[in-house]
């Protein structure tokens, strides 16, 4: 059979240059490394830098996809839709940090995917490993009714800013950037994040001033650190310089060695925030002006949003406002998962995602209805969801019947039902407990009385779903992916051997919150089976509400009644007995065994110098082929470019950062070849290559060229290992 | 495939048929995904690095779905029908399990085929021309020639899909089925 197959080359070439050599750069380095030319701890840090994570189950990829802000179009859901069903397993999954996420991915599927990404403008460089994650932003920035300002074009504006930068990519671990539009609510979460941008104004000579407040070193995880507050204010012509600058200590400072300890949030705790702050701030006095750092500020002064519609009112008197609406099932979903936005006349409508998850057809089905009731936009959330902004209000029963017909309108958002969980053992190697599966659990039981309900109180104003006053989040292990620590009730998975089985327990955290963008974090209270963990949340529910006094929220309450009470009354979930069911973990009908191995996103530091000298060899491989197409000028391009590659790496040991645009040879004589420190013959090829004109050179004179560069990328990797103390090759 | 099963299908009853499978067939099969409370999602999910295994509830019916991944070898007709096989295999160990509902049958008139590859075949005319003549091979060898109907998935934001449709439903069983494809 002929098939006419399209030709892709023609089709890839449409995407803008850089793009596309970034992904063809990947796709050699896949083959390489399959081929076993790379270090696999190279080739590890290198594919999480571009979102390819190793899911627990062996030889299979989970694929990250960065959304900045959380903002997506209806084009993008559309081809992530179509992308998840032919490259994963037709589900979409939000995270946390608003990003998606694609599962059992094949690696090789990986270039292709990133391309068509590409198209429509989403990339996954940097979604994982040690570099800045996705900038993530409160999703109702812009409409909220309280916020101070839309921190959307500096949120953005950082995102773009800090992706491949140059200081951005020497860091012992991740560095996470969240923008929150003010300081009291719960959804931008910018007091637990490596840096955290809070809007504020202030006001000087009569005129208000717009800027932030920062937050630095925050985090969750194992050892969970708030945030400590850096400035009460910086003007937004200066947070771009001030969030490289950081980057710039971070890299410089932060620990390399011991993974447990190097995020910022032990470097900010190990110098005190005094000091931090004084280097940061003498780094950002050297820092030479960019452009960058102001030029997206006049758009966004000048940016809204607009909507597809006129604004209105929703006329209650009317039980038929369009034809076949539930009009019970419309109100419970109005109610559970509709807000107003401070333009009067419209709404902010969440979908409420169980367990984050959305199938190929709902994300494409979401794609059309974006386009007609908005402008075609949709955020993902913090919480896993999504949410439509700009809904006329008079769309709203539509909508709801839209949203219906793709199984995407249950009124669960942001109620007790709606729980944050990580991946756990499903996908992680890090899991110890399923996440998931105790989440799978808890959803299937809200389903259950919705569904006996309708939504509908006794008063039938719609308000009677569950509960909004108790947030759960739960973690297959300390980690914290899940976010427990904020949580009124955060679960994390461990667990217990006892006689010749493990059974599989949850850790019970009680008193986080994610008010006042996570401001304060909870604390354990007991171990409980898992299997016995959904019963623990019914059971803190009717203690609340047997015992809360005077309007007191859950956290006032269980503060009062103090650990020794809690713990008590929780007693009962903890005894291990022999039944089976302590040996099954959530939704998983087979005996639990514990199997946990190392997490990449914790894995060995791999350093710039690494990734440089990696990047020559790549060079000279490209060098290669591109003699062998008789491409001659292309070849010693490229042998040219690994020797400077390879000198880069040896000076980035000396504390050079590339954004410092250095003479390469200048310094690499200076320090190396002068000093003896590299072969002095060997040096001298790459002195005398830069003498070269490139454009005029000779097949022969290419040929010794690409040789001389081999010799000089394997003498760099001699110094370089000499220098480590043991050769990387 | 399309299957006959109750309206109250428990999705539940494939975690632990999966969970055995899973054991019982070694280091092929990846692991099972539990996608339950998904609406018009997949219920619970066999992966293996060759192929996925599950319930598809998308447009609202229920039918088992089967998608190969590699390895399939020879002409575009050669490769439906080993597809074909992998699906009525799995169905009917699927459909003989205990646990799961003993009045779910297998529709084996009712099939669906999918390329799932939209860079290699996007659902265009073009494509459909090439594809046509294999798919009508194919669906010869299970039904008899002119013995079906087939219906090309007309929105082109799909993938390539068919719906075919056996003229005769009379008698045909998985067995059947597997025996025509060998």
């Amino acid at each position: 059979m002929s098939t006419p197959a399209p030709n892709l080359t023609e089709r890839w070439a449409r995407l803008p240059e850089a793009v596309r050599t970034e992904i063809d750069t990947y796709e050699t380095e896949l083959h390489r490394f399959l081929s076993g030319q790379v270090v696999e701890k190279v080739f590890l840090e290198f594919r999480l830098r571009y979102g390819t994570y190793g899911q627990r189950q062996p030889g299979i990829q989970m694929q990250r996809i960065k959304i900045p802000l959380g903002i997506l179009n209806a084009e993008q859901l559309e081809c992530l839709a179509d992308c998840s069903e032919e490259y994963s397993d037709a589900i979409s999954h939000i995270t946390t940090r608003q990003d998606i996420q694609f599962h059992f991915v094949n690696i090789l599927d990986t270039p292709n995917l990133f391309r068509r990404l590409a198209e429509v403008g989403i990339t996954t460089r940097e979604a994982c490993g040690n570099t800045v994650r996705n900038v993530t932003a409160c999703p109702y920035v812009g409409v909220c009714q309280d916020e101070v300002f839309d921190v959307t074009p500096h949120a953005r504006a950082m995102a773009y800013f800090l992706l491949r930068h140059p200081d951005a990519q020497n860091f012992g671990r991740k560095f996470k950037v969240a923008f929150s539009g003010c300081a009291q609510h719960h959804c931008g979460l910018a007091r637990m994040h490596d840096f955290g941008c809070v809007s504020r104004t202030r006001e000087v000579n009569g005129k208000l001033e717009r800027g932030f407040e920062i937050f630095v070193g925050g985090g969750l995880g194992a050892v969970p650190r708030q945030a400590k507050l850096f400035s009460e204010f910086v003007p937004p012509e200066e947070v771009l310089p001030l969030g490289q600058a950081i980057a710039r200590v971070f890299a410089a400072l932060g620990e390399k060695k011991s993974r447990a300890r190097a995020r910022m949030k032990f470097l900010v705790e190990n110098m005190g925030i005094e000091k931090f702050r004084e280097r940061v701030l003498q780094e950002r006095a050297k820092l030479p002006e960019d452009p960058l750092w102001t030029s997206y500020l006049k758009e966004a002064e000048a940016a809204t949003e607009k909507p597809l519609k006129e604004g209105a009112t929703i006329d209650w008197t009317q039980q038929k406002p369009v034809d076949g609406v539930k009009w019970p099932q419309f109100r419970a979903w109005y109610h559970g998962n509709v807000r107003p936005q401070k333009q009067e006349g419209y709404s902010i409508a969440t979908i409420y995602l169980p367990l984050g998850d959305i199938t190929a057809d709902q994300l494409r089905g979401l794609g059309q209805v974006s386009r007609k009731y908005t402008q075609g936009t949709v955020r993902t959330t913090v919480t896993q969801n999504l949410i439509l902004r700009w809904v006329s209000n008079a769309d709203l029963p539509a909508l709801h019947q839209d949203l219906e017909k793709l199984d995407l309108a249950l009124p669960l958002a942001d109620s007790i039902a709606d729980i944050t969980a990580c991946p756990g053992t499903d996908s992680c190697k890090l899991g110890i407990a399923s996440s998931r599966g105790l989440a799978g659990v808890l959803h299937q039981e809200y389903v259950t009385r919705l569904k006996q309900t309708n939504g509908a109180s006794a008063e039938g104003n719609g308000a009677g779903g569950p509960r909004k006053d108790i947030v759960v989040k739960m973690s297959g292990c300390f980690n914290s992916c899940g976010q427990h620590h904020i949580a009124n009730i955060g679960f994390f998975g461990t667990s217990k051997r006892q006689g010749g089985k493990v059974a599989p327990l949850f850790q019970v955290i009680l008193g986080g919150t994610t008010k006042n963008n996570a401001s304060s974090y909870g604390l354990m209270v007991a171990k409980v089976a898992a299997h016995h963990a959904p019963a623990v949340i019914h059971k803190l529910e009717n203690i609340y509400d047997s015992e809360k006094q005077n309007g007191e929220d859950f956290n006032a309450c269980m503060e009062r009644l103090g650990k020794a009470r809690i713990n008590t009354e929780l007693k009962e979930f903890g005894q291990i007995g022999e039944e089976d069911a302590f040996y099954h973990d959530n939704r998983q009908p087979w005996e639990y065994i514990k199997h946990v191995e190392a997490g990449e996103c914790a894995g060995e530091v791999v350093t710039h110098a690494e990734f440089l000298l990696d990047e020559a060899e790549r060079l000279v491989f490209e060098a290669t082929l591109s003699l062998e197409a008789d491409k001659t000028t292309e070849a010693a391009q490229s042998a040219c470019k690994a020797m400077v590659s390879a000198a880069d790496a040896l000076l980035s040991t000396e504390g050079l950062l590339l954004s410092d645009k250095y003479d390469t040879l200048a310094e690499f004589r200076t320090r190396f070849q002068e000093g003896g420190r590299f072969f002095v013959g060997v040096g001298e090829y790459f002195l005398k290559a830069s003498e070269l004109d490139l454009t005029q050179i000779s097949a022969e004179r290419a040929r010794k060229l690409l040789e001389e560069a081999n010799l000089f990328v394997e003498e760099a990797h001699v110094v370089f290992g000499r220098m480590a103390g043991s050769a990387t090759k | 495939m399309a299957i006959d099963a109750p309206s109250d299908l428990d999705l539940d009853v494939l975690l632990a048929i999966f969970g055995r499978w899973r054991l019982e067939e070694g280091e092929e099969v990846i692991d099972l995904a539990d996608y339950a409370h998904v609406d018009q999602g997949p219920g619970c999910l066999l992966v293996s690095h060759r192929w996925q295994f599950g319930i598809d509830q998308g447009g609202g019916e229920v039918g088992l779905f089967y998608s190969t991944r590699k390895d399939l070898k020879g002409s575009l007709a050669e490769r439906f029908a080993q597809a074909i096989r992998g699906l009525v295999t799995k169905s009917a160990r699927l459909l003989a399990e205990e646990e799961f509902p003993r009045t779910a049958k297998a529709r084996c008139e009712r099939l669906e085929v999918i390329a799932n590859d939209r860079l290699l075949l996007p659902n265009t005319d073009a494509s459909d021309a090439a594809v046509r003549p294999e798919l009508d091979t194919t669906f010869g060898r299970l039904y008899g020639a002119d013995s079906f109907q087939v219906e090309r998935e007309t929105d082109p934001s799909r993938r390539l899909g068919y719906k075919v449709l056996a003229k005769s439903a009379s008698g045909l069983s998985l067995d059947d089925l597997e025996k025509r494809l060998s």
